[in-house]
């Protein structure tokens, strides 16, 4: 009976989980192995889809690839810094830091762009200010339509979304392993090697893993601050479906670059917990 | 993080239509415009009535999951999260691929409702840890003595485990009202030929420089940071 | 400043405090004080909740900077040096095992830290498994240890550094009171086998006397009383210290003209001294119900009030006749008879065997 009612309870969220996530997903996955033919859908079994994404896309999900690793590496790098700060270092500012950072999670994805398109412009105010202090004698164009800019806007974006993972890992070391650490003889920086960052592993690939996927999906900010030449896979996706309306050769892209990251986090996965791991 | 968030902000209110420095005088004059838009409150409306309907239904079957969820054994619990939180990784674009697709495969007319279908998916994750984390605080004995008291489950969950998590319950509300008004990716997609506040500040985006968009951020800005700000004061960081 | 108390002792002291102190903010949290500790000697600090054990304990160990004074350790002074300069190693009370790594690799981890020889470093750590009885559990995560055996690890990790001084805080009181019995009697083998310099901190007295060679009682951030065991329980310094440690009736009275005058008693006692307030301290065990051909220099009549069985012993509240409890604990053996409760009867003991604290 108790099972019963606990099924209940779950029966809705995992009717919404189902058929909102599991079965797009899964018609999504097939349609990649159909056709189009006159603007017609057709339900085929061919590769082809995947055979022109190779020979025509490669391009763009190997610089999608390395750009999103960038991003997420910058992302988790910075994040972890500043959860450290917050947990060891910040004192009575590390919850002001926190809030801030949970306060603008969840908004302004499209502002935030655009105010990094205001920020980076050749107007802006970076090369405004730049110039004013005399650092550079004209307006730096690359600076926006330009891959720094992507990244710069991303790292803005997905920073408060991997900071949570990690400040969730970092709180939940207590004090007393890292008192003994010091009290053994380690260093700080062997402390942080050995006690610490071990025990934030899963909070590491979370943040890593958010900001990897995210960015690797992400068209909007590429679109917007990142130039013609910054054209990422999710560029492509999109332009499948909406501009040549090929659903199947845009999902055989998008499940391509979803498999290319999965890898890459496994490996990254493997590569963190092998070198964390105690000897 | 907050200053390129102020930035627009501030020149929401400057008179100078380029957004660079300097702002300009004081003004209004942006969001007289963009309340002369049509569009505007068309986007409104539709932003509106989502929102609020994720915000009730994401919560209803969040905290219904939650509640199921403790009462699984701890490692089935967190497989139970971690797959329920999946589509919170997946990436927006190929989600709402993966919805358009389906929608229009079974010949559902998109429109307001299959926006609001869609943001279930990934807002009631939000919801579940939220309202998991508090109830994993929450002392079940005292569940318990009230059933022995003469409580109806349906009685004591009202008497004694809504009250101690209302706060976090209006929290979790708020941050997937949040969630939900933020969203562009997602509802670009599935809301066909409708409009809301983040696909009209897209159009602004694409077309013209139209200084109204820095106004229309700022309310949206407002909206969503609001929402976030009550939702941690009420619920004290508890997650 | 209050003037530092002076209670080092002559000897071989391995750890030499001078004027120490340390405060929180207005919050003293250890008055200054002059503190030696022997070579080879198991000191207790005994105090309860909150009286700075932990304070000065982390003070030797290096945690925590003193607000004034200077510690040496070895002759070498290291005030200002932190945990991983010091020779001391501190057990937690609750044992900070490393989560992630085996019970192995925790307690090998100082070594490694030391570049410890692969092979010095496996035997070391062989052994000081096997001394804590861990041998088998080697590759066990922490998570998957008893309580009594995740403190054997902590213990271990710390000994196998060869600590000068080995700091131990409250380590026992999170295990169940079989166990704890248990690990005090091999803490006390583990002292004598390996020898080394020892400081406990606890908050239970029985646990203190059962393991040190010397105790030091602590209050609001005071040490009030040191000394052995016996010491401490037979001429408590006050009467915090005898309510402290081991139960003590405490009656309290007026000495004037070499005589004793206490309400509560129903006899006058000669007593030597200058005339002031004082406190007569009666350990349970000294009262005995009066044997009528005996003399005893404290002698009352009172009412057995309540009367409970402890297997080695029987513990008796008994009403004095105008209204104050007198504790009493009788050994048992066959030939005692063992009066019940309502009973009236005579109560008495020998002055020489309480204890008379002038007034503080
Ligand atoms: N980090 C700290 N900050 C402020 N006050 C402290 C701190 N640590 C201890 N104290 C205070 O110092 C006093 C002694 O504490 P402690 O040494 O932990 O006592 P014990 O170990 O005897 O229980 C207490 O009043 C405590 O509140
Ligand atoms: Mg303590």
């Amino acid at each position: 009976m108790q099972d019963q009612k606990t099924k209940i309870l779950l029966a809705p969220a995992a009717l919404v989980f189902t058929g909102l996530f599991v079965v797009p997903l899964s018609y999504f996955f097939v349609i990649s192995f159909w056709r189009i033919r006159l603007y017609k859908l057709v339900q085929d079994f061919s590769f082809s889809n995947y055979v022109s994404v190779f020979q025509e896309y490669m391009h763009a999900a190997v610089f999608t690839f390395f750009i999103s690793l960038t991003i997420a590496i910058v992302t988790t790098f910075l994040a972890f810094a500043i959860a450290y700060l917050v947990r060891f270092k910040a004192g009575r500012f590390g919850p002001f830091i926190l809030y801030i950072a949970m306060v603008t999670m969840f908004g302004g994805y499209l502002v935030k762009i655009y105010a990094w398109k205001t920020i980076l412009g050749t107007n802006g105010i970076l090369n405004s200010a730049m110039l004013w202090v005399g650092m550079i004698d004209e307006p730096l164009s690359w600076l926006l339509y330009s891959p720094v800019a992507v990244v710069l806007t991303l790292l803005h974006f997905l920073l408060p979304l991997a900071l949570l993972p990690l400040v969730g890992a970092l709180n939940s070391i207590t004090d007393d392993p890292i008192l003994v650490a010091r009290d053994l003889g380690a260093t700080g920086y062997r402390t942080l090697v050995d006690i610490i960052l071990p025990q934030c592993q899963p909070g590491i690939v979370s943040a890593f893993a958010l900001s990897f996927f995210i960015s690797a999906g992400d068209y909007v900010t590429p679109r917007l601050v990142g130039g013609p030449d910054t054209f990422m896979v999710g560029n492509f996706i999109e332009s499948q479906f909406v501009n040549r309306l090929n659903a199947p050769l845009g999902a055989a892209l998008a499940f391509s670059t979803l498999t290319i990251c999965l890898i890459a986090l496994a490996l990254f996965r493997i590569l963190l917990s092998r070198s964390l791991a105690p000897k | 993080m907050l200053s390129p968030l102020v930035l627009v902000v501030f020149f929401s209110f400057g008179s100078n239509q380029n957004a660079t420095f300097p702002v300009g005088a004081l003004t209004l004059d942006w969001y007289r415009v963009l309340f002369k838009n049509p569009e505007f409150w068309v986007g409104l409306k539709n932003s509106l009535v989502i929102t609020v309907s994720v915000g009730v239904l994401s919560t209803v079957i969040g905290t219904c999951a939650a509640m199921g969820i403790t009462k699984l054994k701890s490692t089935k619990a967190n497989t139970v999260i971690s797959a329920l939180s999946l589509p919170i990784m997946m990436p927006p674009l190929v989600l709402a691929l993966a919805l358009v697709s389906i929608y229009s495969g079974l010949g559902i007319r998109m429109g307001v409702h299959t926006v609001i279908m869609s943001h279930l998916v990934f807002t009631q994750p939000f919801v579940i840890v939220i309202v998991n984390a508090q109830l994993a605080n929450f002392n079940f004995a005292s569940v318990d003595s009230a059933r022995d008291l003469g409580a109806s489950p349906m009685r004591s969950f009202f008497d004694i485990v809504l009250p101690n998590i209302r706060p976090t319950i209006i929290g979790a509300a708020l941050i997937a009202m949040a969630i939900s008004l933020d969203d562009f990716i997602i509802t670009f997609f599935t809301i066909g030929n409708g409009m809301t506040l983040p696909t009209l500040i897209w159009g602004m985006m694409r077309t013209s420089l139209d200084p109204s968009i820095n106004a229309l951020g700022t309310l949206v800005l407002f909206a969503t940071i609001g929402f976030s700000a009550i939702a941690l004061r009420i619920t004290k960081y508890q997650s | 400043m209050r003037e530092a108390k002076t209670s080092a002792t002559t000897g071989k002291a391995i750890v030499r405090m001078r004027g120490l102190s340390k405060s929180f903010g207005d919050n003293v949290a250890f008055h200054p004080h002059d503190l030696d500790i022997q070579e080879g000697e198991f000191l207790a600090l005994l105090g309860p909740s909150g009286c700075g054990k932990t304070t000065l304990l982390k003070m030797i160990g290096g945690f925590l900077a003193p607000t004034t004074g200077t510690i040496e350790i070895s002759g070498e002074d290291v005030t200002r040096y932190g945990p991983e300069k010091r020779r001391t190693n501190l057990v937690f009370q609750g044992y900070g095992l490393f989560p992630h790594m085996t019970v192995r690799q925790n307690v090998a981890y100082g070594l490694k830290l030391a570049q410890t020889p692969k092979k010095q470093m496996d035997e070391k750590t062989d052994r000081m498994l096997s001394l804590v009885h861990l041998d088998g559990y080697e590759n066990r995560m922490p998570q998957a240890l008893s309580g009594g055996q995740a403190q054997r690890v902590a213990l271990a990790r710390a000994l196998v550094m060869e600590p000068t001084v080995l700091l131990m805080d409250e380590c026992l009181s999170a295990l169940d009171l079989q166990l704890r019995k248990e690990m005090q009697d091999e803490l006390r083998t583990i002292h004598a086998a390996l020898g080394g310099t020892y400081v406990f901190v606890t908050h239970d007295q029985n646990e203190a006397m059962s393991l040190a060679t010397r105790i030091a009682v602590m209050k609001d951030g005071n040490i009030v009383q040191q000394g052995s065991a016996k010491d401490i329980y037979e001429n408590p310094a006050s009467r915090f210290v005898a309510g402290f440690v081991g139960e003590a009736n405490m009656i309290k009275g007026r000495r004037a003209g070499g005589q004793i005058h206490a309400p509560d008693l129903q006899c006058a006692v000669t007593s030597d001294g200058v005339d002031c307030d004082i406190t007569i301290v009666i350990r349970p065990d000294v009262i005995e119900f009066a044997n009528p051909e005996l003399q005893y220099d404290f002698a009352m009549l009172g009412t057995v009030q309540s009367k409970t069985y402890f297997g080695s012993h029987l513990s008796y509240d008994v009403d004095l006749d105008h209204g104050r409890t007198i504790k009493l604990t009788q050994t048992l053996s066959p030939a005692d008879s063992t009066p019940e409760v309502g009973q009236q009867l005579r109560i008495g003991w020998n002055a020489d065997r309480c204890k008379i604290l002038e007034a503080e």
